[in-house]
């Protein structure tokens, strides 16, 4: 058991700058936009990790469970969750920054909704439900371990480790955006975050459409 | 200090001179210094033409060519293809690093340590000190010294743009004035200096802002994964790196933004415009070098003495950064002003010119080889391989 838990907090380390890929362009803009401040900043990349948290729980139920039958499966989800991941963040993106002109009537309950802490954690739990190279490498790893408790176990400390990067870097984005302020205004700063939410949309939009070539025959 | 202009053209010639022999690209001293008779010849032409527009376009079209040219004959020579493979960043493939891309990924290169672009590729320059001194510390520097002046004189982008947005950017010429991004005035009084002021208070800053946008994304993705993720659907790709059809699905789609963003932002718009809305509005490449250049000295301003308020500046200007607010106003370029000198050659006054940050030096004829000896530094890569690629391919 201690082992497990060692390897899966040592990787989490190792390839926690590899989740930082998929989750900081996503993480970064969502905090300048509605999180500014290093408490708000480090409290929202908390409770974005908890929602990671909740998906590597979920997963590690899953494989300890179903074992090698799930994972097949899982790893064929990524392209459609990426696509779905993208559209969610061009919506999410567009109503920041464009939506008052696009679609007035709605884009403040969107934004509203978005901006919740709720909607932090909504976040987090798709991103770390969106399979990427590191989950993908403790999936492989907790499929030798053949036991459920040691499965959570190992995703958990995984999560711990891989979340240490993504913690930190909440807190400085927060501080850096209130920084900003005082430069900027808040609404340039949302439109800003905005389109640069939009445009990791259009990425993983473009790594989905890059693994259903990968997976197509 | 009076260097005068066959010094100051000099200066050009020299600066490219040690800069191929300080970069260590082995190309021996009779080509650097034959090579740096040109950057020499062109800036004494500009520094003695009354108008340098003309000059520096035909010099930056020059360059466009033969960086493309140059680039696309060292991906036959060392790859044997324009179509990149299907994993490009895989060992053995070699990367032909631009200016674009190292920015992007050195940082998150350095975490990550290793001794080449990626482990097992073979990147063109003899060793990642030379990639480091050549692509990264040159664009560093030029960002710093002339800000957007790179975009005006020494883009790989820009020279395109140049020529489909050449031309008189007012009246009957422009076929597209794209009201809807302009800024509108809400402060002027009468009709007739809503009319006559029309278009010239640049763009609205929503669509301004969408370079920022990008560069944040493109910059921490690039940053992260040690990827150039803006290669993807960068629109010079039109003529060069192709991405693999064998991609299958990721292929059409690259391939779609790839030609879709050239179609539209490279050809379409300026030709019908007259006005370069990729550097306005979009190019990160641009963003980026313009943060840098809050450090430059170079700065494009109004003589308010001379000023009798024309507005021709702004008329003739492609970049929307000299705009009827700024003259009327702070007499200053936009962020946007890439300081092609067109404003500076339009103005009857001579109202309008290059000055040292934040004093009332005139600083134009030092600009000039200065941005020439950035220019010709990066095209000393590409000229080379012409010289030594293409009489074997013959």
């Amino acid at each position: 058991m201690f082992t497990s838990l060692m390897s899966g907090l040592l990787l989490g380390f190792g390839v926690g700058t590899s989740c930082m890929v998929f989750c900081t362009p996503v993480l970064v803009p969502h905090i300048v936009a509605d999180h500014r401040g290093g408490k708000p900043g480090l409290f929202a990349s908390i409770v974005f990790s908890l929602g990671r948290l909740m998906a590597y729980v979920t997963y590690a139920l899953a494989l300890g469970v179903a074992g090698q039958t799930l994972s097949a499966g899982i790893q064929s989800s990524t392209s459609p969750m990426l696509i779905g991941m993208g559209a969610l963040l061009i919506i999410y993106g567009v109503s920041l920054s464009y939506g008052h002109y696009l679609w007035p009537n709605v884009t403040a309950r969107i934004c509203g909704h978005f901006g919740s802490l709720n909607s932090t954690f909504v976040l987090g739990l798709l991103m770390g439900l969106t399979p990427c190279l590191p989950l993908m490498m403790a999936m492989a790893y907790s499929l030798t371990l053949r036991d459920l408790l040691a499965t959570i176990a190992f995703f958990v400390f995984f999560w711990l480790g891989s979340s240490t990067y993504t913690v930190a870097l909440g807190g400085a984005t927060g501080a850096i955006g209130q920084l900003a302020v005082a430069r900027l205004q808040v609404g340039r700063i949302r439109r800003i975050s905005g389109i640069a939410l939009s445009t990791a949309g259009i990425l993983f939009f473009s790594e989905g459409f890059k693994f259903l070539s990968a997976l197509s025959p | 200090m009076n260097v005068g202009k066959y010094g100051k053209a000099l200066l050009a010639g020299i600066g490219v001179f040690a800069a191929m022999l300080f970069t260590n690209m082995d190309r021996g001293f009779t080509f650097a210094f034959l090579y740096g008779l040109i950057p020499a010849i062109s800036a004494f032409a500009l520094l003695v033409a009354k108008r340098i527009t003309p000059l520096r376009r035909a010099v930056y079209l020059i360059f466009t060519f033969i960086l493309w040219f140059g680039f696309d004959l060292i991906a036959l020579h060392e790859r044997g293809s324009l179509i990149l493979p299907v994993n490009p960043l895989t060992s053995g493939t070699v990367i032909l690093p631009c200016p674009a891309t190292i920015p992007m990924i050195f940082f998150g290169w350095m975490a990550y340590g290793g001794e080449v672009f990626v482990p097992g590729s073979k990147v063109i320059f003899p060793t990642t000190y030379n990639l480091f001194l050549i692509v990264f510390g040159l664009m560093l520097l030029q960002g710093v010294v002339l800000g957007r002046g790179y975009c005006g004189w020494s883009c790989l982008f820009g020279g395109f743009l140049e020529t489909t947005a050449s031309g008189r950017s007012y009246g009957k010429p422009v076929k597209l004035t794209l009201e809807r991004i302009l800024k509108k005035p809400s402060s002027l009084e009468s009709q007739k200096e809503k009319t006559g002021l029309k278009g010239l208070f640049g763009v609205r800053e929503e669509v301004k802002d969408v370079k920022w946008g990008f560069l944040l994304a493109i910059g921490l993705i690039s940053t992260i994964a040690v990827r150039p993720i803006f290669c993807e659907i960068c629109p010079s790709r039109v003529w060069n790196d192709y991405p693999n059809p064998a991609s299958g699905v990721y292929f059409w789609f690259s391939m779609s933004a790839i030609v879709g963003l050239f179609v539209v932002f490279w050809f379409a718009l300026p030709l019908l415009t007259r006005k370069k809305l990729w550097c306005n509005a979009i190019c990160p490449l641009g963003a980026f070098v313009g943060l840098l250049g809050v450090l430059s000295p170079f700065q494009v301003k109004i003589d308010r003495e001379k000023c009798n308020e024309c507005m021709l500046c702004a008329r003739v200007c492609k970049e929307y950064a000299m705009t009827a607010d700024r003259v009327a106003g702070s007499g200053k370029a936009a962020f946007e002003c890439t300081k092609c000198g067109r404003c500076i050659d339009s103005c009857a006054r001579g109202a309008v010119d290059v000055y040292l940050r934040g004093t009332s030096k005139k600083v134009r004829s030092w600009f000039i080889p200065i941005s020439l000896i950035f220019t010709f530094t990066w095209l000393s890569v590409f000229v080379w391989a012409i010289v030594t690629i293409l009489p074997s391919m013959l």
